[in-house]
């Protein structure tokens, strides 16, 4: 029997820069992610904590950042870490893990820098597939077809890279045969490399990051427990939150004022302090739904902990009845038709058109 | 409309009523100088026209020309419009009224007049709206035909109707200007983006964050390579630890040095065996020599051994006769043995004197070849001083001495010469008697002359002789003969001074010293050395010879005795004296031995001759053993044929087993080859690890650190920049969008407001410019002179830049247009230009009366010209200004 947690891609050290006023928070969430998963062992009363590659997000971090997650991890006592080097931070010659590795490693944590099998605890082995380079043509795995460990033991596979017929095209890198499983006779093959949780077989299984940190990414900010009874037993998989933030790409489609209040609505009940949102506007409103809008815009604001709204094809309904009120006669008025042509044709300038007649309706008193 | 007559009276030089009658349709020309008043009729016919008849008299100042006004002034005008004739009678200030007639008969008056008159002129006001642009003032040809606004809204209303359409161009050039005010923080005037505005500032941030961006990229990738060299570094310090290669190099240059000090231990053995193949031979060679001569001494032996065997048998012999002697007379056994001894002694003595001479010479020797050293130098020096010598005046101590004589009398007689007379002072001071000439002094101090001899005793001390000087004349002459013997003594020998002749003196006999010394020291080496060698010689010769004989007779006839002369001298003595002895006691005996005498002297001989063979055998004594080796040397040469044979033996086995075996450059090259391997491995392994622990170094000193989260924050920040660059570059795009549109709609616009006039002005403009095309602005200012004359896609000239006729002449043209588009309603209104075509030469001034009588077909106009000769060609309907009686002004 042996239990532990499975997680991967904490990313330490990446910057959120772009997230201005909120990227020191962001960068802080990831090492808390760290107590967050130690808290979770101690819960369940598990030892192991399996990481799946990708500690660190770079191989060029100043100290500080680098000795981070080493403290946070030796402040866990009781917790054991396994840690392999994954393609954000592989282990090769002058990388980051030599660094670490010079500047000495909390007792309680075990760098699985090589190929070969490592006695967990007693009939338990982990065989580790460390990445050497950012990329590599070869499957980490393969020589765990050939490992060998005592009759009847649990045998834990953990690597970093994608599963084959994974959506990426074969000749990507770091490529692991999901056959590996039985070719090898893993009881659980722990990856990591994608940030939401992924199931792939009943013994193979994405944890994702355990601190979310792109939209786009579903089932994040999460880890695995897992309990494996003995060689061969099918594992009890546990999925546990450790999140903080929740990132969230909101697009909505907008055409009338009634759109605008829908979104109100939803934005009310859907985020939070937590929430980082990446707002995607679309459609057409008109000029005087353009304030409406704002105000819901600067609402959110308030409500989340960052909100990045994205107007790009926000588009500006002005009927005839809208440019009528304005009595844009002669010169004006042809003016504004044929800027309406142009941002109703879509073309590379219908941006520069919609700008061009919000400007115009503006000074002609209309906003 | 049609002007009929124009009367007025209290403006400007009229005083008195003034009349402009007989006006027609078509061109009408009033011809006149100066300051005749043409231009106070014109301003006196738009204040009847347009100014309320209640106008105050300043405003009518301002209106009328600066010449001097005789308010109140009366203006008539007579017209006709709409088919009925109008009559205008309009005074202002005083009295003033307004009168409007109709065909004889009053219509309205005062304001109604006023109104009724504008109402038909399609005016609102009176500020004569389009008339503005059909009634040119004088001095206003030049200028462009902008018009107040008024008479612009009145022209463009008559546009309107040409064109059927609004006319709004205003609120479009406002927001025209508006947006180019807003765009001026961004863009300069030619459309470029300002320096120093927030776009710029965003442009350029953005830049500066890509190159920033980019070098630190760089930067990273830098360190990538350098991860990238260090595995490399790595792989190929592990290959070469895997493959084991420095161990194989190592072993293969071990392999190549032994094979080459193999190599070298085999031609040091050949080389041995060579020299031990030359040795042989040598030995060879020798042996047989030394056999041959060996042969040679020993048949020389046989011989002197016959010779001793001869001389031994005579030696026995003359013992055989000794002993019979010595049996004979133990007198003369004595005598013979006293002989034997002396002649033993005497020789042993001689033998001694021989030794010590031997001695003594090879003691001189290296005196004699010291000697030969110093008779070289002694021989150089001789040969200098000789030189020296020769080189000399021949100086010889005579010569000095006749010299230094010859100076001493020329001394002598300076100082006779010089001496003067001469006295002495004598005193006597004691009790000695001192007397003078005889005389005995006194206590007194006597003095004596000298020029006579004189004589001073000192009795029982002295005697002085002085004796006085020569006579001057004699002494003169002896100075000069003996300067003279001087001078010619020491030029003979070509001196110059007696010191230089005792310095050569000097120096002469030092070198004859020399000469002679020198030919003593030789005559003392040559005769030294010669004797000296000749001793050494004779001293060697009979040591040899009388060690031989002592030694060869050591052994079988006495012993040798010991070679002390002393002893031998004193025992030869005593031997020599008991000799003498004994031949006294045997002289008795001699009788008796001399029939034995006879054998002994035979015996004698023989032992001198055995002495003599003996001394031979001595001086071969090495010889002695030479049967021995001859056998030896027979010996030594078979051993030395087969030394040879196995030299060679051994040489041709040596080749023959290594035969085949790499030359010793090859292993040379081999060996060379393999050390330089493994020095470029062990330099190259040095090298990967100094570059090795380099890399490490650079990549754990952390000169990286951060450069990833630098890099990342960088392109957040640049992405932050570029979006804000985004914002306000699309808000300066939209801005400029919008002002080209509107610029561009504006423009159409134009084209189209300006189409009427155009098309109006063609036919004149075709008749002073063929084939131009003037363009307007929107306030139908000509902006642009297009003509064939530029060619196709010739930008059109801009109004400002023509020349002030073509200016005048252009803005006439557009005046008759304007009449035309404002006749389009149907309503044809004068034109009145007062005093144009100012500027215009003679051949354009034709083509523009044209033009004028053109427009004159379709309108009434009124041209008024101080130029009366040039006007001539006009042509149409000459008027006057005539004048009047008052009667008929209010007629």
């Amino acid at each position: 029997m042996i239990r532990f947690i499975h997680t991967a891609d904490w990313q330490i050290g990446k910057p959120f820069a772009a997230m201005k006023e909120v990227a020191a928070q962001l960068r802080a969430a990831r090492l808390d992610a760290i107590d967050a998963l130690a808290a979770q062992a101690r819960a369940r009363g598990i030892v192991h904590v399996l990481v799946a590659g990708d500690v660190y997000d770079g191989e060029n971090l100043a100290r500080p950042t680098m000795l981070a997650p080493l403290e946070r991890m030796r402040q866990a006592t009781g917790i054991r870490w396994w840690l392999i080097p994954g393609n954000h931070d592989p282990h090769r010659a002058g990388g980051i893990w030599e660094r670490v590795i010079a500047g000495g490693l909390p007792d309680n944590v075990r760098f699985c820098g090589v190929t070969e099998p490592l006695e967990m605890e007693a009939g338990v082995w982990l065989l580790p597939a460390p990445l050497m380079a950012k990329h590599t043509a070869r499957d980490s795995t393969d020589w765990m077809d050939t490992a060998e460990t005592p009759a009847g033991s649990i045998r834990i596979g953990l690597a970093h890279g994608s599963i084959r017929d994974f959506g990426q095209r074969q000749e990507s890198p770091n490529v692991i045969d999901p056959a590996r499983v039985g070719s090898a006779r893993l009881d659980w093959l722990a990856l990591g490399d994608w940030h939401g949780i992924k199931r792939i077989g009943p013994r193979i299984w994405y944890p994702g990051t355990p601190e979310p940190d792109a939209f786009r990414e579903a089932r994040t900010g999460r880890a695995l427990s897992v309990s494996i009874a003995g060689a061969g037993a099918l594992p009890d998989v546990e999925e546990i939150t450790t999140g903080h933030h929740d990132w969230q790409e909101i697009e909505v489609q907008l055409s009338d004022s009634a759109s605008i209040t829908d979104l109100a609505d939803r934005l009310g009940s859907e985020v939070g302090s937590r929430s980082i949102v990446r707002l995607k506007l679309i459609g057409a409103v008109s000029p005087g739904d353009l304030a409406r809008l704002d105000h819901v815009r600067d609402v959110l604001a308030a409500r989340v902990c960052h909100l990045d709204e994205v107007r790009d094809r926000l588009g500006l309904a002005l009927d005839d009845g809208a440019l009528a009120s304005l009595h844009l006669a002669g010169v004006l008025g042809s003016v504004a038709a044929g800027l309406r042509e142009t941002m109703e044709q879509g073309g590379p300038d219908a941006n520069t058109a919609r700008d061009a007649l919000m400007e115009l309706y503006t000074r002609a008193g209309g906003a | 409309m049609l002007l009929s007559s124009i009367t007025i009276s209290g403006a400007g030089r009229f005083t008195a009523p003034h009349r402009i009658a007989g006006l027609q349709p078509g061109v009408n020309v009033l011809a006149a100088p100066n300051e005749t008043g043409k231009s106070t009729f014109m301003s006196a016919l738009r204040l009847a026209m347009f100014a309320p008849f209640k106008t105050a008299s300043q405003k009518l100042l301002g209106r009328l020309p600066s010449e001097s006004v005789a308010l109140p002034l009366h203006v008539a005008v007579e017209f006709s419009l709409n088919g009925h004739a109008w009559r205008l009678d309009k005074q202002f200030v005083k009295a003033a009224h307004a009168r409007l007639y109709c065909d004889g008969g009053l219509v309205a008056d005062s304001q109604d007049a006023d109104a009724r008159l504008w109402s038909m002129l399609g005016i609102d006001g009176a500020d004569g709206r389009h008339f503005e642009m059909l009634w040119l003032e004088q001095g206003r040809s030049i200028e462009l035909p902008t018009v107040a606004q008024s008479a612009l809204q009145g022209f463009s209303a008559a546009v309107e109707q040409a064109l059927g359409s609004v006319v709004d161009g205003g609120p479009a050039r406002d927001l025209w200007a508006e947006l180019d005010d807003a765009l001026k923080p961004f863009l300069t005037s030619s459309g470029g983006i300002k320096k120093g505005s927030q776009l710029e500032v965003l442009i350029s941030g953005v830049a500066g964050m890509e190159a920033a961006a980019a070098a630190l990229e760089q930067k990273i990738a830098a360190v990538d390579r350098q991860r990238g060299e260090l595995a490399d570094v790595r792989a190929r310090q592990a290959g070469f630890t895997r493959t084991g290669i420095a161990a194989d190099l190592a072993r293969a240059l071990e392999s190549a040095t032994q094979a080459l000090t193999a190599a070298q231990g085999r031609a040091g053995e050949r080389a041995v065996l060579e020299r031990n193949l030359a040795a042989a031979q040598s030995i060879l060679n020798k042996a047989q020599s030394d056999l041959e001569e060996a042969h040679n001494a020993r048949q020389e032996l046989i011989g002197l051994v016959a010779e001793v065997e001869a001389a031994a048998l005579g030696l026995a012999v003359a013992r055989t006769a000794h002993d019979e002697l010595a049996a004979q007379s133990a007198a003369q056994a004595k005598s013979d043995g006293l002989k034997a001894r002396r002649e033993s002694l005497e020789a042993d003595l001689r033998l001694a004197a021989l030794r010590k001479s031997w001695a003594n010479a090879q003691a001189s020797l290296p005196g004699l070849q010291a000697s030969k050293a110093r008779e070289a130098e002694v021989k150089e020096a001789l040969a200098n001083a000789t030189g020296q010598l020769a080189a000399m005046p021949a100086l010889t101590q005579a010569d000095l001495d006749q010299l230094g004589a010859a100076e001493l009398a020329v001394i002598k007689a300076e100082a006779a010469a010089g001496a003067g007379r001469a006295h002495v002072t004598v005193t006597a001071l004691g009790k000695a008697a001192v007397a003078i000439d005889g005389s005995v002094l006194g206590a007194e101090p006597a003095r004596f002359s000298l020029d006579q001899p004189t004589r001073i005793r000192v009795d029982g001390v002295i005697e002085v002789a002085i004796d006085p000087p020569a006579a001057p004349g004699a002494l003169e002459e002896r100075l000069a003969i003996a300067r003279g013997s001087l001078a010619s003594g020491l030029s003979d020998l070509s001196l110059t001074s007696l010191d230089e002749a005792r310095e050569v003196f000097e120096k002469r006999r030092d070198l004859q010293r020399i000469v002679d010394d020198s030919r003593r020291d030789l005559a003392a080496f040559g005769s030294g050395m010669i004797s000296a060698s000749a001793n050494l010689d004779q001293c060697q010769s009979q040591i040899a010879a009388l060690e031989a004989q002592l030694d060869s007779l050591a052994n079988d006839w006495r012993e040798a005795p010991a070679l002390d002369d002393a002893r031998i001298a004193a025992d030869l003595e005593t031997v020599v004296q008991s000799l003498l002895e004994a031949e006294a006691d045997a002289s008795a005996a001699e009788a008796a031995l001399g029939a034995s005498r006879g054998r002994l002297d035979q015996a004698r001989i023989l032992l001198d001759t055995r002495s003599e063979i003996l001394s031979r055998l001595r001086a071969r004594r090495d010889e002695t053993g030479l049967d021995i080796l001859a056998g030896e040397a027979s010996k030594r040469l078979e051993a030395a044929q087969a030394g040879l044979a196995q030299a060679k033996a051994a040489l041709a086995s040596h080749d023959h087993l290594h035969d085949g075996a790499p030359s010793l450059e090859q292993l040379e090259i081999a060996r060379q080859r393999a050390g330089d391997a493994q020095a470029n491995h062990a330099r190259e392994a040095a090298r990967l690890n100094e570059r090795r622990i380099e890399l490490e170094a650079i990549l754990r000193n952390g000169g990286h650190d951060g450069l990833d989260e630098d890099l990342a924050e960088l392109q957040g920040r640049l992405e932050l920049e570029r979006r804000e660059r985004n914002r306000v570059q699309a808000r300066v795009d939209g801005l400029v969008l919008l002002r080209a549109r509107v610029a561009a709609a504006l423009e159409a616009e134009q084209t189209r407001l300006a189409g009427p006039v155009s098309a109006a002005l063609a036919p004149y403009l075709g008749m002073v410019f063929p084939g131009a095309r003037v363009s307007f602005d929107h306030a139908f200012s000509p902006t642009a002179l297009g003509r064939p004359a530029t060619g196709s896609g010739v930008a059109p000239e801009a109004f400002e830049i023509l020349s002030m006729g073509t200016q005048e002449q252009i803005g006439i043209l557009t005046r008759l247009a304007m009449a035309d588009v404002l006749s389009s309603n149907g309503q044809a209104w004068p034109v009145i230009l007062d005093d144009a075509l100012v500027y215009a030469d003679d051949a354009r001034i034709q083509q523009l009366f044209d033009a004028l009588t053109l427009a004159g077909r379709s309108r009434q106009l009124i041209v008024l010209t101080c130029k009366e000769n040039a006007f001539a060609h006009l042509g149409g309907n000459r008027v006057t200004i005539e004048p009047v009686a008052r009667d008929e002004l209010k007629a």
